[in-house]
C-alpha cells in the first residue's frame, strides 16, 4: 500500500531538447506514520518526483503504484481517485484561492466528490479548524486575511479532500518567521492526530531536521540518499550533496571542537537547551 | 535590503523595523536583536544561533559554553 516507485524515469521534452528530470527512481512510502523531508538543489527533481505521486506527471519508463493504482494509466476515473487520495499542496498555494468566502473556497474541492451538501460543509469546517482558522472568518473573503492565513486556507482546501497522504512543496516559503514556525507546528499537530504520512519539500534544513522522520535527497534527477536524519548528517558523502547541516548540528559541532563538549545529534532548540542545561547543573 | 530573515539582516549597519505602516524602531542589529518585545510584536524571530546564545546568558549556562556560542555567531 502507499506509494511505490519502480525504476521511474521521466524526461521533460522540448521541441528539440530533452531534460532528464528523474533517473531510475525506486522508493516506497507508507501511507501512515512518516514525515519525509525531500531536499536537493533547485532543478534536482524534487517537484517532478512528487508530481508523479498523484498522476500530474507520468513516467516515461518504470511504474508508480499509488494505493494499488498503477501508473502510467490513461483512465480518467483512476486519476481522480488518486488525486483525492494524495493531496498535493503546491508552492504558494494561496494564489489558487478564488471564491467569495473562505468557507466556499474550502468547500470547492469536496463538491466534486459525491457527498451530501451538509457533509461537505462539515468537512470544510473541520479542515479549517485543523489549520487554525477561526469560525468568525468563514464568511470573509479569502483575500482580506494575512498571507499566513491565506496559506492555511489553501491547505484546508486540500485537507477537505480527505487525502491519505499529504504532499507539501515548500510549505513555509515566503511566510514571516513566526508564521513559518506556526505553520509547521500546525502541520505536525495534524500528523500526530491523523498519523497521515506527509512529504515535505524544503530547502530549510532546520525545518526538516526538526520534523522529518526520514530524509530523501535528490541530485540531478537521482535519489542519492534515503534514510534517517542521523544517517544523512553522519554520512561521509554528505559534503558532496551540497546541502547545509541544520544549525543545531553546526552549533553542537562547534561546541565539540572548541570546548570538547560530547557531540550529540540534536535537532531543535529545546533539545539543545536541555542538553546544555545538564552541563551547567552537574 | 528588505527581509524578515534576521540572519540576513545581521549583515546590515543600520536597521529599520516596520509594522502596520509605522517605523517601530531603528538602530544597529545589536540594538534591534536585544529588544525582545519589539521582535515579538513584529513577528520576527532571532536566528537559531543568536537565540541559543541569548538563552545561554539568560539561563546562566557555564561561561565556556556562552563564550563558545558567541564565537559561533561571529564566525557565521
Amino acid at each position: 500500500m502507499g506509494i511505490q516507485f519502480k525504476d521511474v524515469t521521466f524526461r521533460y521534452k522540448g521541441f528539440k531538447t530533452e531534460y532528464l528530470a528523474l533517473d531510475k527512481i525506486n522508493m516506497e512510502i507508507a501511507s501512515k506514520g512518516e514525515i519525509i523531508g525531500i531536499c536537493g538543489h533547485t532543478g534536482s527533481g524534487k517537484s517532478t518526483l512528487v508530481q508523479h505521486m498523484n498522476g500530474l506527471l507520468q513516467a516515461d519508463s518504470g511504474t508508480v503504484s499509488v494505493f494499488d493504482i498503477i501508473l502510467p494509466s490513461k483512465k480518467k476515473v483512476k486519476l481522480n481517485t488518486l488525486r483525492r487520495r494524495v493531496g498535493l499542496v503546491f508552492q504558494f498555494p494561496e494564489y489558487q484561492l478564488f471564491e467569495e468566502t473562505i468557507l466556499k473556497d474550502v468547500m470547492f474541492g469536496p463538491k466534486n466528490l459525491k457527498i451530501k451538501q451538509e457533509d461537505i460543509e462539515k468537512i470544510a469546517k473541520s479542515s479549517l479548524k485543523a489549520v487554525g482558522i477561526n469560525p468568525t472568518l468563514y464568511d470573509q473573503s479569502p483575500f482580506r486575511i494575512s498571507g499566513g492565513q491565506m496559506r492555511r486556507v489553501a491547505i484546508a482546501g486540500v485537507l477537505a479532500m480527505q487525502p491519505d497522504i499529504l504532499v507539501l512543496d515548500e510549505p513555509t516559503r515566503g511566510l514571516d518567521p513566526v508564521g513559518q514556525k506556526e505553520l509547521m507546528k500546525m502541520l505536525y499537530q495534524i500528523h500526530v492526530e491523523t498519523n497521515m504520512t506527509m512529504l515535505i519539500i524544503s530547502h530549510d534544513m532546520d525545518l526538516l531536521g526538526e520534523y522529518a522522520t526520514r530524509m530523501v535527497v535528490m541530485k540531478e534527477g537521482k535519489k542519492v540518499f534515503d534514510g534517517s536524519k542521523d544517517d544523512l548528517f553522519l554520512n561521509p558523502e554528505f559534503e558532496d550533496m551540497n546541502l547545509d547541516y541544520p544549525t543545531s548540528i553546526k552549533v553542537m559541532k562547534h561546541l565539540h571542537e572548541k570546548i570538547s563538549l560530547p557531540f550529540k545529534m540534536l535537532y531543535s532548540m529545546d533539545e539543545v537547551v536541555h542538553y546544555l542545561e545538564d552541563f551547567t547543573h552537574e | 535590503m528588505i527581509t524578515h530573515d534576521l540572519r540576513l539582516a545581521s549583515y546590515a549597519d543600520h536597521m529599520l523595523v516596520m509594522k502596520d505602516g509605522m517605523l517601530m524602531k531603528e538602530g544597529n542589529p545589536e540594538v534591534i536583536f536585544q529588544d525582545e518585545a519589539l521582535l515579538a510584536s513584529t513577528q520576527l524571530l532571532l536566528p537559531f544561533e543568536l537565540d541559543i546564545y541569548e538563552k545561554s546568558k539568560k539561563l546562566k549556562f557555564k561561561n565556556d559554553i556562552v563564550e563558545a556560542l558567541w564565537e559561533f555567531n561571529l564566525k557565521t
